[in-house]
């Protein structure tokens, strides 16, 4: 993809990916690049870091006689989440003026 | 390469960080290579781009929140959470496929890099937001900075007697050397005078006890000779010595201030 983006948008697809259900690294890491080109290897120090923040908490199960451990939102996390989208969505909405229908703000 | 030298590798490239640190990335990607199946192993090993860019972008991350950049970043991306507006974008040909190399090299590899030939990833998102300082691959030299300052500020409390009897040894000997000085100039004068009062007592005597005359102005001529001396060389000392004491310390802070810097940059 031609467009660049920024870690908030990686930290808001990880928390949105999240806040759908609990999940496990393997799967999230699949999940955000269906929608952004990032690399496999930057998505770990992401999930550590909102975990850190406090926005991720970890839990583990058995699956298939290994460990796996699943990451789920918390409070934090969904409220950073919600922050993210309002914020997602203004600048989505510049962006469509501008490239779209620039010229009928800028020009008439 | 199979799962068990990948992970080996890791943890050799990543020596450098917590042993927690450590423990929780290892066992993320080795949870990871599991979920992608033995079949899938080498294909996912070379998706990450290999343990040392995997040890890379953990190190950067890792220095970056032990750093205390992080609590700026997040601040940053909240009033600009999506970085676009802050790129440095080349004039010309930002968003053409061409100039996108250019772009990147310019802004700092993005998100978007994830062929195995971005070598130079680093702090893959350290994206410059307004305000959050660009933070380079090397920048988990900095904590180490800061606990030297705590090494030196228990040194500096452990070493308070010393220091005090050094503030007392230096005090007591400026104050040795004005007083000799003063001893010398105020005792010197004292002498002379009293010299020169002996040569005139004598002149008067001189009649009635030349022999004692003789004697005494003998005496007033050393002790006037030896009071003159004694005074102008303590009036030289103050001459010489005080420029020379100034510039001495005056250097010798000059010196002090260098060596710290020194140790400072080699840290």
């Amino acid at each position: 993809m031609a467009f660049n983006t920024g870690a908030a948008l990686m930290d808001a697809l990880v928390l949105s990916v999240v806040s759908n259900e609990s999940t496990y690294g393997y799967k999230i890491t699949q999940d955000v690049r269906s929608v952004m080109d990032v690399s496999e290897s930057s998505l770990y120090p992401v999930l550590r870091r909102l975990q850190k923040d406090g926005c991720l908490e970890t839990y583990d199960r058995e699956f298939a006689g290994r460990n796996r451990r699943y990451y789920s939102i918390t409070e934090k996390g969904v409220d950073q989440l919600e922050d993210y989208r309002v914020q997602w969505r203004e600048y989505a909405e510049k962006v469509d003026r501008v490239l779209f229908g620039g010229i009928d703000d800028d020009k008439n | 390469m199979t799962k068990t030298e990948f992970l080996s590798r890791l943890a050799e490239e990543l020596k450098g960080i917590s042993a927690e640190e450590r423990e929780e990335a290892l066992n993320y990607y080795s949870e990871y290579l599991d979920e992608a199946g033995e079949e899938n192993e080498e294909a996912a090993i070379e998706e990450l781009g290999g343990p040392e860019k995997v040890a890379r972008i953990i190190r950067a991350n890792t220095a970056q929140s032990a750093q205390g950049a992080q609590p700026a970043a997040p601040k940053a991306a909240a009033e600009d959470p999506f970085g676009a507006a802050a790129q440095p974008v080349p004039p010309s040909s930002a968003y053409a496929q061409g100039g996108q190399s250019a772009q990147q090299a310019q802004s700092g590899p993005a998100y978007t890099q994830s062929g195995p030939d971005d070598t130079q990833s680093g702090p893959a998102y350290a994206q410059t937001a307004p305000g959050a300082p660009h933070i380079p691959y090397e920048g988990y030299e900095a904590p180490r900075r800061r606990s030297y300052l705590w090494l030196w500020i228990i040194l500096g409390v452990i070493c308070i007697p010393v220091i005090i009897g050094l503030l007392g040894a230096i005090l007591g000997l400026i104050g040795g050397v004005i007083g000799m000085l003063a001893s010398l100039i105020i005792g010197g004068a004292t002498a002379a005078f009293a010299g020169f009062g002996l040569i005139i007592k004598s002149v008067f005597l001189f009649s009635s006890y030349p022999a004692g005359a003789l004697f005494m102005m003998g005496g007033g001529f050393l002790t006037g000779g030896l009071g003159v001396l004694a005074c102008a060389f303590g009036i030289w000392l103050i001459r010489k010595g005080v420029p020379f004491v100034a510039s001495s310390i005056r250097s010798g802070w000059s010196y002090l201030k260098g060596k710290v810097r020194d140790l400072r940059w080699n840290d």
